[in-house]
């Protein structure tokens, strides 16, 4: 009775999390759907608005799936999986609420101070805006919040494992190094902890010279220091700014081991291939972000090599994934319900996103397609289609154990929705990409590439009402009864 | 679920429809129209474009492997699965991690490098004796200036300085903030870029292939200006 009593406490701070994550992502589609109308030119001339929206949304985005919804499903799945409960609710809560507050600043920023330096907000372009200096400063200050959210959402899962009794280096994938745990019946890390405490882990490794450079930033627009190294502060901008994608990518293959485990009723297979390769995910998720600087031919170009090979290495986890989730499917028995089509949507996507991120990836490559719109279609493939389709997949999951799904057709209808969308969506940028398109630039450059702008808007919109679709049915679950519900009275009717 | 099949398939052979034709969008002005989507100068992104499909036709597969194989052999009665042929399975670990990484090492290597390697700005020695430096600068009023005879001047018109098929050494820095060097030629094609922070000089080396109307842009978000910091750049017939 005390577990499950832990479980549900679990289950309401992860519904929690979730709603007030979709609640925002259901307002950052609708951004980015004006940020792509404007790049056609029918809004009049405006590029304030898409500069000052594109930073919005990208940042909206970000936080509604990974500050809300990706860490908030975590929680449910930590104390699931371990079989005990959360290190600290309290810790929890202020979490949460310490990113209202960062959020409430992001958007005051943006929408009273103007502020649209792009959700990367590349130093020292804080100083040199278009927008107001009290914006800039709230807009760091506000990332510097959620920052701090971050590193404590790490160190949260940490003591989380902790407290069940497992050994921290264990779950981080270290297990494979000794034999003894091998032997029948021994007790190891439950599979979807591991992804959780890599990710715990690599993000307090990532975020503090980040933190670093926000408050540097900050004591700089107060004249107290000097103009930093450009090239430096863009290395400690990138050295968060990759690893922090994976505070998604990470939870969600978690999640993904959680629900097909509870599908067919089994473990995942190739249990130790998976665990070798989140150990190596666990040595160099923290050295990859320089393959957003390869680029930079100041760089060093030891840099650059280091960060190829490291960036081909952090393939491994998603590949190893992919196989072991594909291969547990088919040796058990698996079902079709809402939870398990999100999956197979999204694995499907998994394999497309990364395959087009190994052209960003190659330095070769990289040099014609760098800052270009397939950058763009790359990781919307990976956030849309496989990233948001599995998070909203795990959301009815546990939506379901809570108090039924609202409606189980329309969750499968908006996915039908989301994915012919979201190809269409994405592909056009790809196209766009390939002949030329630069990203982040108000007016389709170069301009006759401005035809495929105008035909995705069509996606574009179904893409935002296929999001609608599942915010309504989710916030529709969580306030009145779901299906299940229905169901039962349907039955007593008879 | 079966309409997802039959939905990816259609949107794929859509999707061809639209790279084939559709190179004509690559040009600025629709002048140069093609038929065909790949020129074979277009170098790196040929191969990119190739890639694409290659791309489709590997996620539809594995879309519909897992749909009428994995899926479906599941759905149906099926016996408690054994230990032994579990531990069967994990054999086939070992020959999909090592043909993807072999795989991985050829296609990042020999490929780009085989066929593109001389059109590619990042692995040039430190000096190259028979190029002619140049000195380019990104303004913060979002413009392109060029110093051709290093005496720290910087103007806004080189025309009629660069020439074809002579190789240039550009030493690119910022004034306040980061940009970044894209040269397309007057094809519209991306033949290059840097990216450049203040404080810094990046070094491109770059042979300019054809006469005509080049025009240098900038790839790297800079603020209000960022999409009309295009600066136009004729190069002379040698
Ligand atoms: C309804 C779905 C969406 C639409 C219509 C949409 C649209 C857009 C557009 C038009 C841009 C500007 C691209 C450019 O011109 O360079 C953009 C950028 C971006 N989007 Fe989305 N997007 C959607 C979903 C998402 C999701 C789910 C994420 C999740 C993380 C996301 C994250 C971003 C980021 C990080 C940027 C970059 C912003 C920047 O460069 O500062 N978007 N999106
Ligand atoms: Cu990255
Ligand atoms: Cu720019």
């Amino acid at each position: 009775m005390e577990q499950n009593n832990d479980l549900d406490i679990a289950k309401e701070m992860s519904l929690g999390y979730y709603l007030t994550g979709v609640t925002i992502l259901a307002v950052a589609a609708l951004l980015g759907f004006i940020v792509r109308l404007s790049q056609t030119g029918a809004l009049g001339n405006v590029p304030q608005l898409y500069y000052t929206l594109m930073t919005l949304h990208g940042m909206a985005a970000f936080v509604g799936w990974g500050c809300f919804v990706a860490m908030g499903l975590t929680w449910y799945t930590l104390v699931k999986h371990l079989d005990s409960p959360l290190h600290s609710t309290k810790l929890v809560m202020f979490i949460y609420w310490n990113f209202m507050v960062g959020v409430l600043l992001l958007v005051v920023a943006a929408l009273f101070g103007n502020f649209g330096g792009s959700w990367v907000f590349l130093y020292p372009l804080s100083f040199y805006g278009y927008w107001e200096n009290w914006a800039a400063f709230m807009w760091n200050l506000g990332v510097a919040l959620a920052g701090i959210s971050i590193i404590l959402y790490g160190v949260e899962i940490l003591l989380t494992i902790k407290k069940a009794g497992f050994g921290l280096l264990d779950a981080l994938g270290f297990e494979i190094l000794k034999p003894s745990k091998w032997k029948e019946g021994e007790k190891r890390v439950p599979l979807p902890i591991v992804p959780l405490a890599v990710i715990g882990w690599g993000m307090i490794i990532a975020t503090l010279p980040f933190a670093y450079l926000l408050v540097y930033t900050l004591l700089e627009f107060m004249d107290l220091v000097p103009r930093m190294d450009t090239l430096l502060a863009k290395n400690m901008l990138w050295w968060f700014g990759h690893p922090v994608v994976y505070l998604i990518l990470f939870p969600v293959v978690s999640f993904m081991y959680s629900i097909v485990m509870d599908y067919t009723g089994h473990d995942i297979i190739g249990e130790k291939w998976a665990k070798s390769a989140w150990f190596v995910a666990t040595v160099v998720q923290n050295f990859i972000g320089a393959h957003h600087v390869y680029a930079d031919l100041a760089q060093q170009q030891w840099v650059h090599a280091i960060s190829e090979v490291g960036t081909y290495a952090i393939i491994l986890p998603s590949l190893v994934s992919i196989f072991s989730i594909t291969g547990t499917i088919y040796l058990y028995k698996f079902k079709w319900d809402v939870a398990s089509s999100y999956v197979f949507v999204s694995l499907t996507f998994w394999l497309l996103a990364g395959m087009s991120g190994w052209v960003n990836a190659t330095i070769a490559l990289n040099e014609f397609v760098h800052n270009s719109l397939w950058v763009v279609a790359h990781f919307h493939t990976m956030a849309v289609l496989a990233l948001s389709t599995l998070l909203f997949g795990m959301a009815f999951h546990i939506m379901d154990q809570y108090k039924g799904v609202y409606s189980k057709k329309m969750a499968k209808d908006a996915l039908i929705v989301y994915v012919v969308s979201g190809v269409g969506f994405v592909h056009l940028w790809f196209i766009q990409g390939l002949w030329g398109g630069i990203r982040r630039s108000y007016r389709s450059t170069p301009e006759s590439l401005n035809l495929f702008t105008w035909i995705s808007l069509v996606f574009a919109f179904f893409l935002m009402f296929g999001l609608w679709m599942n915010f309504y049915n989710s916030y529709m679950s969580l306030t009145q009864s779901g299906e299940k519900v229905k169901e039962e009275v349907a039955v007593a009717a008879d | 679920m079966k309409v997802f099949v039959v939905l990816a398939v259609a949107l794929l052979l859509i999707f061809l429809a639209y790279v084939i034709p559709s190179n004509f969008a690559n040009r600025y002005d629709f002048t140069g129209t093609y038929l065909i989507g790949f020129e074979a100068d277009e170098g790196v992104f040929t191969f990119v474009r190739l890639f694409l499909i290659i791309m489709e036709a590997i996620w539809l597969m594995f879309w519909a492997v897992f749909y009428f194989k994995v899926a479906k052999d599941a759905t149906g009665e099926k016996d408690e699965t054994t230990h032994a042929k579990v531990t069967n399975f994990e054999k086939y670990y070992f020959w999909g991690v090592a043909t993807f990484l072999l795989f991985l090492v050829i296609a990042s290597f020999v490929v780009p490098y085989a066929f593109y390697g001389d059109k590619l700005t990042h692995f040039h020695a430190p000096d190259e004796p028979d190029s002619i430096t140049v000195y380019v600068k990104g303004t913060d009023g979002f413009q392109w200036k060029f110093d051709t005879n290093g005496d720290g001047q910087y103007d806004d018109d080189p025309n009629n300085f660069f020439i074809r098929g002579q190789k240039y050494r550009l030493v690119v820095s910022a004034e306040s903030f980061s940009h970044g060097l894209g040269i397309y030629s007057p094809d519209g094609v991306m033949r290059g870029q840097t990216n450049i922070n203040p404080g810094y000089e990046a070094v491109l080396y770059h042979t300019f292939e054809q006469s005509g109307t080049y025009t240098f842009l900038c790839m790297e978000y800079c603020g209000i200006g960022h999409h009309n910091m295009k600066t136009d750049v004729i190069v002379g017939g040698s």
